[in-house]
């Protein structure tokens, strides 16, 4: 069986590890090349883009009865904690154009004090928070709906 | 010396590095170890899951191995997914039947992670994990320290290069996680990203996103947005840390500088922008730098005087 002994002898002098090795550097290293961020390999672009001062984002808030505008948490929002996961369902909900059935979706999770949800495009502007005040220019609805008791 | 004469002698100081034996029982503690991380990780994560089983309005774009799937998977199969993570990263961690359940749970722990970053965000903190459980998976990890049905046929092991290679694999993996990470900085934004105006940028949105969502505000980020002072020298510390991670291979105080570096590193992070990878952050994806299974070995003789006692 010469095939089986070469085997043995590229795993018992190290060939097969060495081989190995390089391989998986090379993998590992190949999303830049093809500059593909996917699982389980990336180029990780986390933070590594430019951003520029305006801010502009899709956020939810609460109206009260008197019209008072109060932040909703994040469960409410999209059943998470993470502030990725919760961006990333209002950004898609933006795209899909499904605005007011997230509204709606939204408005059965909130409590009591709260009689509509907005959902709205904001701008901020960065050098403004830096400075502690408020960074808020621009507010745009993209839908609006009533919490159903 | 001159350079030529080094570098040959650097690529065989490098091979005996990566072919270096190590005792079975560093392999073992690293299964032990990481694979409680995820065990533990998944069912924290339990609200993902339901989540996600409840098919999410957000529109399907399959990453990785979910990329199989033509159609999001029913409810029932994503429960299904999760009942056996559980059963197989428990196997995996008591190195149960191994052969079977390493790479089981290493697959498993793919498909998940899989999909729940095909939703439109990619989720960068289960990407090395799922890398580790991969070689882990795939190596002789439970050679010790092992529960096995048959428990004659673990025989004491002696050091060895295939105890000592996925280790090192697994280092390299970690490394080259943080090098391309600051490639991308480097890629997209230039050595402009060292100035610290992109990094505030990212801790102001990353707060002002936070607060619009009602989360709690990032306790570090008012303090470091706009002073230039303090941001600059954050961001060349990031960029070093990423770009000279490759030091920590050579061991000794090296390693440990940068080990420390990188848990201040994500212990920041989460104070300036609430975003905390917690597989490296609490120092598991550095595990394979170490020898971790001197823990175990400071312990025996404490365990043996207890046995003498009694």
């Amino acid at each position: 069986m010469p095939t089986l002994r070469l085997a043995q002898h590229w795993v018992q002098t190290g060939w097969f590890r060495r081989l190995a090795t390089g391989l998986v550097v090379l993998a590992m290293l190949s999303p830049l090349a093809r500059n593909a961020d996917d699982l389980p390999l990336s180029t990780y672009p986390m933070y590594a883009g430019a951003r520029s001062n305006t801010l502009s984002l899709v956020t939810v808030s609460g109206l009260t009865a008197d019209g008072e505008r109060s932040s909703l948490s994040m469960p409410e929002i999209a059943e998470t904690r993470d502030p990725l996961i919760a961006q990333s369902f209002l950004n898609d909900a933006v795209a899909t154009q499904s605005t007011n059935t997230i509204c709606r979706e939204i408005a059965a999770r909130v409590g009591t004090e709260i009689f509509f949800v907005e959902i709205s495009r904001e701008r901020h502007d960065i050098t403004k928070y830096s400075w502690g005040t408020e960074s808020l220019t621009e507010r745009q609805r993209l839908a609006i709906c009533a919490v159903q008791r | 010396m001159t350079t030529a004469d080094a570098t040959p002698s650097r690529i065989r100081r490098f091979d005996r590095w990566l072919l270096s034996p190590a005792p079975a029982e560093r392999l073992a503690a690293l299964r032990i170890l990481i694979g409680g991380f995820v065990l533990v990780y998944m069912i924290v994560n339990v609200g993902a899951f339901d989540r996600l089983a409840q098919l999410p309005s957000a529109p399907f774009e399959p990453v990785g191995i979910a990329r199989w799937l033509d159609e999001p998977l029913p409810g029932v199969a994503v429960w299904i997914l999760f009942a056996l993570l559980l059963v197989f990263g428990a196997a995996f961690v008591a190195g149960f039947w191994f052969r079977v359940t390493g790479p089981a749970f290493a697959i498993l722990t793919l498909a998940w992670a899989s999909y729940h970053s095909s939703w439109g965000q990619t989720l960068h903190f289960e990407h090395l994990f799922t890398l580790h459980l991969l070689v882990l998976g795939l190596a002789p990890a439970a050679a010790v320290w092992s529960w096995s049905p048959n428990q004659q046929a673990q025989q004491p092991t002696d050091v060895s290069v295939r105890f000592g290679w996925p280790i090192r694999l697994m280092a390299i993996i970690t490394v080259l996680t943080y090098v391309i990470a600051g490639i991308a900085k480097l890629r997209q934004s230039g050595l402009a990203w060292a100035d610290g105006s992109t990094l505030g940028n990212h801790i102001a949105y990353s707060a002002i996103r936070i607060d619009q969502l009602g989360g709690f505000e990032p306790p570090l980020a008012k303090l470091v947005v706009g002073r230039a002072w303090l941001i600059a020298p954050m961001a060349v510390a990031t960029l070093a840390l990423e770009l000279l991670a490759p030091l920590a291979l050579v061991g000794g105080r090296l390693r440990n500088i940068w080990a420390t570096s990188a848990i201040v590193f994500h212990a920041g992070t989460a104070l300036t922008m609430m975003v905390f990878f917690p597989y490296q952050g609490l120092g598991f994806a550095l595990l394979p730098l170490f020898r971790v299974e001197y823990a175990q070995r400071a312990l025996a003789p404490q365990t043996a005087r207890q046995t003498t006692k009694n």
